[in-house]
């Protein structure tokens, strides 16, 4: 049995272990209502008369702040929990397999949630000419950034056996990775710190690719960045898992 | 089939396995009795290569360390803690560790096992349904499912009623019948007693004695039993 194949058998395991809890439903029926309550009523769907998605995209990355975490923090806390992790650490092959499979099943679920906000993209092409393209980059970055959202959450929830913790490390440290690119934490920072280090924290930050991103161009600086965070984090969750396996 | 040398190993100041050594030969079923953090757990780890010792060797079937992959292979751990998803029936768990080992012919290993645990009838319940007998035989079944030719026990009898103890040592004896060999960890003397080919007597990570169950109790006397010579040489003070 090769890699791909392990990956795939943990993937569809944890892709359908999704749906047999009320995690999926909750989940699911909080995005799409937070998301549509946040385009319509904050962001002024209606009101700015512009036939794009923006009002709906932008609300994504401080959505997935919280709903993340939800997601990931199970991935490797639950299996500490309930021992699990003590016999897949014998399994005849290295953890980055499982690492893979489960991290592509939590980007699969969660990408399944972004799709079913389809009905947006109808809307707005029916009430107008949208640029399509420009909408499928949006779509395309929200994806990128729950993938590295997941990937951190992922690693976080390798640390530890208790799954609240795992939510709360994710959930701050998906809001500072936001944070740090935040328009106003930029202009307090300029006002002292040398501009080299306020440029670095700003091109950390997902929230300048995600942005960058949402406008419609795809920038490859903006997808590297998010493969980036991504593999890294895998690749922490990796070293995570073996430094604590006897735990 | 598995040989512990000199194996060393510590946490910090504590010595959690102090020199270490026993063997395991085809088709024997190896006792690990020791009272709680003798070190037995950490040993059983070091066997399976979830931890690596400070110093000494491991060796099993002379292919070398189990923190090798591929020699892991022909390990089979059944820990102290029940290790099955909640969620999954009974088939699904041991279809998933059975994919995930590479097993030929998933169906019929899985039927094959179902009936040996005697769960063949709640193979499409999920495992949160079950008692606690029931998943510790599934759980044997799991740590089964790539026919491996060691088998680490770690107290798999811990918290079952009489018939599934009862069941469970049966089955050991008969996978030790079948050539694979097995260490074996648990508290009830009376069960070390029943199936051990030879016990080893850990305290303070150290091996205090080892023979088999007669050749220990005429070490210390013909009229006395296993549990006294256990609480003779690990002493009879509680530990935590």
């Amino acid at each position: 049995m090769n890699a791909f194949q392990r990956t795939n058998v943990v993937f569809r395991r944890e892709f359908r272990s999704y749906f047999q809890t009320p995690l999926a439903a909750v989940f699911l029926v909080i995005f799409l209502f937070l998301a549509g309550l946040f385009a319509f009523n904050i962001g002024g769907f209606y009101n700015r008369n512009q036939s794009d998605l923006r009002p709906f995209f932008q609300f994504h990355p401080w959505l997935y702040v919280f709903l993340v975490p939800a997601v990931s923090m199970r991935l490797w806390a639950e299996e500490r929990r309930t021992g699990t992790i003590e016999l897949i650490m014998t399994l005849p092959f290295g953890v980055t397999d499982l690492v893979v499979g489960k991290f592509l099943a939590a980007w699969a679920f969660t990408t399944v949630a972004l799709a079913l906000t389809f009905p947006m993209w109808i809307t707005v092409s029916w009430l107008g000419s949208p640029d399509h393209g420009a909408i499928f980059v949006a779509y395309l970055a929200s994806a990128l950034l729950a993938g590295a959202f997941l990937a951190l959450g992922s690693f976080l929830s390798s640390l530890t056996k208790n799954q609240v913790i795992a939510f709360v490390l994710c959930a701050v440290a998906c809001f500072v990775l936001l944070l740090s690119g935040f328009p106003a934490v930029l202009d307090f920072l300029r006002g002292w710190a040398p501009r080299g280090v306020v440029e670095g924290l700003a091109s950390s930050s997902a929230l300048t690719h995600y942005e960058s991103m949402m406008r419609g161009v795809i920038d490859l600086r903006d997808a590297l960045y998010f493969t980036l965070v991504i593999i890294a984090f895998l690749v922490l969750n990796v070293f995570a898992i073996d430094w604590k396996k006897s735990d | 089939m598995l040989a512990l040398r000199d194996i060393r190993k510590s946490f910090g100041a504590v010595v959690a396995v102090d020199g270490l050594s026993f063997e395991v030969g085809a088709g024997e079923v190896f006792g690990l009795l020791g009272p709680n953090g003798a070190g037995k757990s950490t040993a059983i780890a070091i066997a399976t290569g979830l931890l690596t010792p400070d110093s000494g060797s491991v060796d099993l079937l002379g292919l070398g360390s189990p923190s090798s992959p591929a020699v892991r292979m022909h390990l089979g751990l059944a820990p102290q803690e029940i290790t099955l998803y909640d969620d999954l029936t009974a088939r699904e768990n041991l279809t998933f560790f059975a994919r995930l080992y590479g097993v030929r012919d998933i169906a019929a290993r899985v039927d094959e096992l179902l009936t040996l645990v005697e769960l063949s009838e709640r193979a499409k319940d999920r495992v949160s349904t079950f008692s606690g007998g029931m998943k510790r035989r599934l759980n044997l079944a799991a740590a089964l499912v790539h026919d491996p030719q060691l088998l680490l026990l770690d107290e798999p009898t811990a918290g079952v009623d009489p018939q599934s103890r009862n069941r469970i040592l049966e089955l050991v004896r008969g996978l030790a019948a079948s050539g694979k060999s097995i260490v074996y960890t648990t508290h009830y003397m009376e069960e070390a007693a029943k199936i051990c080919d030879r016990v080893g007597i850990v305290d303070r990570g150290r091996m205090l004695e080892v023979g088999s169950v007669a050749e220990l109790l005429a070490r210390h006397g013909k009229d006395t039993d296993l549990e006294t010579v256990f609480l003779t040489l690990t002493g009879r003070s509680l530990r935590e």
